[in-house]
Formats: C-alpha cells, structure tokens, sequence
C-alpha cells in the first residue's frame, strides 16, 4: 500500500445481496489536493464513503486513511477526518452555535475553542445563534464544513457538497476549498457538477457501476481523450478528401457550411495538419484545437448515459 | 481525556433534550405539574369547602401523589426515554458522530446517563413539592413516616428510571419515536396489567415488570395492587433483567446498523 496516500483502498467490495455496489475498488488518493470523486447515480460513490467512514462495513477488500487501516484503526484514523456524507443533518432546533457545541463533544476538547473560528471561516458568524430549522440548504451545506473543520482534520471527505449552493455560494466553496489545499489539507469531493469538480480539483476519478474506470490528475484523465480540432477550410470536399486519406486523423464531421470537427490522434501535431492542407491547395481559414473536457470523458467513459 | 468526554458528551445529550420545547414541556407536566395539579385541586377544594374535604397535606394523600408519580411520571419517562434512544438517527446527526470514529457503544452509553441527569431531576422537584405539601398543609392529619417516605422516594425513582432505560432500548432498536411510545405506553400502562390478571400465568406473572413494580411498594395501596406475591429481591432481579435485556439488544443495534 501506499503510506502517504490520504485514502488507499484495494480491492475494495460491498455486496447488498447479489449486487455490487463498490466493485473491487483499487483508489489512490494522494494527500495534499483537492479530489473529485465522480460517478453517475447510483455507482456506488457514497457507498465507497460510508465504507471508509465506517458507516458501513466492507464486504471484502482492505483500505487505508492517512496511512492507517480501516476498520483496525479506526478511531486514530478518523480522528483526523472531516466528514459530510449524503447531506449535512443537524437537530432543527437547535441553533448553529449549539449544533457545533454538541459536535465538539463527540470529537474533543480542542474542537470547542474552534467553533467560533469555523463559523467565522464558512460565513455563518451572525446566524450562528439562529435555529438550523431556519437555514437555507446552502446555509446548512456551510455549517456541515465547519463541523468537519472542528477537528483541524488532515482531510475532508464531502458527499455532493456544493448542492444547494448559488452561483456565489458555489464561487465562494471552491476557494474555501482551495483554501484548505493550500494548507495541507487533502480534500475529497463526491459531486456529479463536473464543471465545479473540473475548476476546483487537482486529482479525479471516475466510477460507474461500482468500478473506478479513470483515475488521475486532470491533465491524465482528459489527456487520454484524443485531440479535436475545429477547422474553417475551402474548399471543403478537397479538404474532405486529404483528411480521409490521413492515418492521423480518426474522425471527420462536417459541423457547418466550410467547417470541419477533426479527431487526432495524441501524437499527431495540429500545425502538421496545417501544413498538409495548405500544401494540397485547401484554404485554412481558422484552425482551433479543442480540447476533451471533463465532461467529454465522463460520458465517454460511463455507461448510463448510452453514449459509450 | 475520557472524563472530559464523558462530562461534555452527557452535557451535549442534557442540552439536546432540554432545547426540545415539547419534550421539556411534556416531561414536566408529567412529573412536577401532575403533583402541582393534583395538590392545587385538593386545597381548592379544602379551602372552598372545608368541611366536606380534608386538607391537601397528610399520609393519604402523599401516597396518592406518589402513586400519580409512578403512573403518570412512567409515561414522561417513556416520552423522555424514547426521544433520547431514537433523536440522533432519527435527525441524521448519528451518521456525523459515527463518522470521527467515536465508538457506537460510547455514544449508547451517554445517552442513558444524558436522559436520566434530564429526568430525574424532574421527579426529584416533584418529590420535594409532594413533600412540602404533606408536612406544611396537613392540618392535624398523621404525616408518613420515615419508612413511607424512603419508600416512597425509591419507588419513583426506580420505576421511572426503569420506564426511561426500558423507552431508550427500544427506540435504538425501533428507531422511532412514535413507535416505542405507542408500543410502551399501551404496555406499562395496560397490557401488562391486564396480563397480570390472567390467574392461569400463575407465578410467570412475577416476571411482569407492573408486579416487580408493585412488589417494591407493596403497601401503597393504589390503584393497581398486586395480582400475586412477590419477594423485594425477585422483584429487583425482574427489573434489572428487563432492563439488561433491553439495553443489551440497543446497544448490539447500534453496534451493527449501518450509520
């Protein structure tokens, strides 16, 4: 295994009678960088979280926090993790500053004196003597982070933590992410917002069907997708004609009147592309490489969606 | 390190349950306000008609009033029991608690001794009113004596705690609130007395926690008797095997269920 790893697991299985919903799971999560952990629903993304929480056991397979296994270590473990699963629940009738009085006994005495610093930090300060039965989902999204921070955890595991978060709301968690990166911290994110997972995160992985089928930084992930390059070109047909006859090129689509989506191969370099067309008397008008995003290779590479 | 757990855990369970506004309200009616209520109407009466009612103070009716707290007090110790087994998952927040690695067997254990630094000072409020009442307004009539009194005062305790550990087991096992009341209540305050009736159970009757209850306060007189004899070291062995029963099946519950 890997010991400075902040989440390592191998071969990782949960059954519920016959089916799998965490399949054999081998995950490395470096320490230090904020993690996406993505999925469509239902592959098995939480049930992964619970196991590493132990809110529920494995059904075989082994895994590690911060270098300590699960569940043999679990106390030293999870006292060094922050934690929101699914969403952050909390007594409704209590007011914020009571909910984290009540989380720091659960997680000890240093937690105390954080909870007027955590709430400063998550920008519930002047509501923090209002009842949670009066938060907003965004409000109580914030006062779950500042639970999790209680503990000063070396890292932090968020379920969807970005859900009923505004734009500005969503905007300010990702700094707060960054925030607690830059600090040290490890932070995992479960979220199918794969545009804030592509902003916010250093690291990712991809699950479907209970299986990791992509894991990575970002670069790894969306570099493995092949090029695609949009080109303006006259006249079309003769440009049509050389790009069919390229080993380099995998795919052609005419996408407008003189406007071509091209599909490179990685080794394949775009001002060679150039240089062919122009040589073969075909007008390059515009030449724009487009690069795979984070949602191209989630629908590439997970099966629910019908496009694999 | 495990006492400043203990203290503040137990003080986080204390002041769960004592920002709940209906719970408060129901566990005070049910101890402090049921003895306010019934010694008001004695002296009312009294005092309207003294004639015809004798004063609120005095033996008989002190045996009164505890017999209400053991009746009525059970149900606020059900109430009490059940919110205190069942809150943390029944709101999520067990799932947090389990998830900074605490043990489940921890967080089970602050809940009993939560609930009961909750309640118990209710009953002993409702004590202490019952017996300022019988001593300063008894006009003449023969107060209880000591045995009466100590009796008196272990008969509350105990049947209510017992009530609130049997309410706790079941709600972490049921993990409802309304369920365990409802299952509890028809059975403390009912069922079991009905089945104490059935003179064919003969001495399997004794395993009835109502006799086991009875046996410890053998001479109150109250509404329910004893349907059959029963010695005071039975009786407690009755109870506290409910209780290590019941206790035991919540906690093996909240030791196995996914959080």
């Amino acid at each position: 295994m890997t010991l400075d790893a902040a989440v390592h697991t191998e071969s990782l299985t949960k059954r519920y009678g016959n089916v799998a919903a965490v399949n054999g799971v081998n995950l490395t999560i470096p320490q230090g960088v904020a993690f996406g952990y993505l999925g469509p629903n239902g592959a098995g993304k939480t049930t992964l979280i619970r196991m590493l929480l132990g809110l529920t056991p494995a059904t075989s397979g082994r895994m590690w926090l911060l270098g300590e296994e699960i569940p043999k270590h679990r106390a030293v473990a999870l006292a060094q993790v922050g934690a929101i699963v699914e969403e952050p629940r909390f007594y409704p009738y209590l007011t914020g500053l009571e909910n984290l009085l009540i989380a720091s006994a659960v997680r000890g005495p240093e937690s105390k004196g954080r909870i007027k610093q955590t709430l400063d930090r998550v920008g519930l300060s002047e509501v923090g003597n209002s009842k949670v039965s009066t938060y907003s989902l965004g409000m109580r999204q914030r006062l779950g982070i500042a639970r999790c921070l209680l503990n000063d955890p070396k890292l932090l595991v968020l379920d969807e933590p970005m859900n009923g978060l505004d734009p500005a709301g969503i905007l300010e968690f990702r700094l707060l992410i960054r925030s607690l990166v830059d600090e040290g911290r490890t932070v995992v994110i479960s979220s199918h917002l794969l545009d804030e997972v592509e902003k916010t995160c250093d690291a990712i992985a991809i699950v479907d069907h209970g299986q990791v089928v992509r894991q990575g930084t970002l670069a790894e992930v969306t570099g493995i997708h092949e090029g695609v390059v949009i080109l303006e070109v006259n006249p079309v047909e003769r440009a049509l004609e050389i790009l069919g006859g390229l080993t380099q090129v995998i795919s052609v689509e005419v996408i407008a009147r003189n406007e071509l989506k091209v599909s490179l191969n990685q080794t394949t370099k775009i001002s060679k592309l150039n240089q062919i067309l122009v040589r073969a008397g075909v007008e390059v008008e515009r030449l724009e490489p487009k690069k795979a995003t984070l949602e191209d290779e989630f629908l590439a590479v997970t099966s629910n969606m019908g496009i694999k | 390190m495990a006492l400043w757990f203990l203290v503040n855990m137990v003080r986080a369970e204390v002041l769960k349950l004592r920002k709940s506004k209906s719970l408060l309200i129901t566990a005070l009616l049910f101890s402090v306000g049921i003895v306010v209520i019934y010694y008001g109407v004695l002296e009312i009466l009294h005092l309207s008609s003294p004639a015809a009612h004798g004063p609120a103070g005095g033996t008989a009716n002190f045996n009164q009033a505890t017999d209400l707290m053991l009746f009525i007090g059970a149900a606020g110790a059900i109430l009490v029991g059940a919110r205190a087994g069942s809150a943390d998952v029944s709101t999520g927040v067990f799932r947090d608690q389990v998830s900074t690695g605490r043990s489940r067997l921890a967080l089970f254990g602050v809940r009993i001794l939560g609930g009961l630094v909750f309640y118990v000072p209710f009953l002993l409020v409702a004590l202490a009113i019952s017996l300022a009442v019988t001593y300063s307004l008894n006009q003449g009539l023969a107060n209880p004596t000591t045995r009466d009194l100590e009796t008196a005062i272990v008969a509350v305790l105990i049947t209510n705690a017992f009530d609130f550990l049997l309410a706790l087991g079941l709600a972490t096992v049921t993990n409802s609130r309304s369920v365990t009341t409802g299952v509890l209540l028809v059975w403390t305050l009912f069922l079991q007395r009905l089945v104490s009736t059935i003179t064919y159970l003969g001495n399997w009757r004794k395993l009835l926690p109502s006799e086991a209850e009875n046996a410890l306060y053998a001479h109150r007189g109250g509404a329910f008797g004893q349907s059959v004899e029963e010695a005071v070291i039975t009786a407690v062995f009755v109870l506290i095997g409910w209780v290590v029963v019941m206790l035991s099946v919540g906690a093996i519950q909240i030791s196995k269920m996914d959080a």
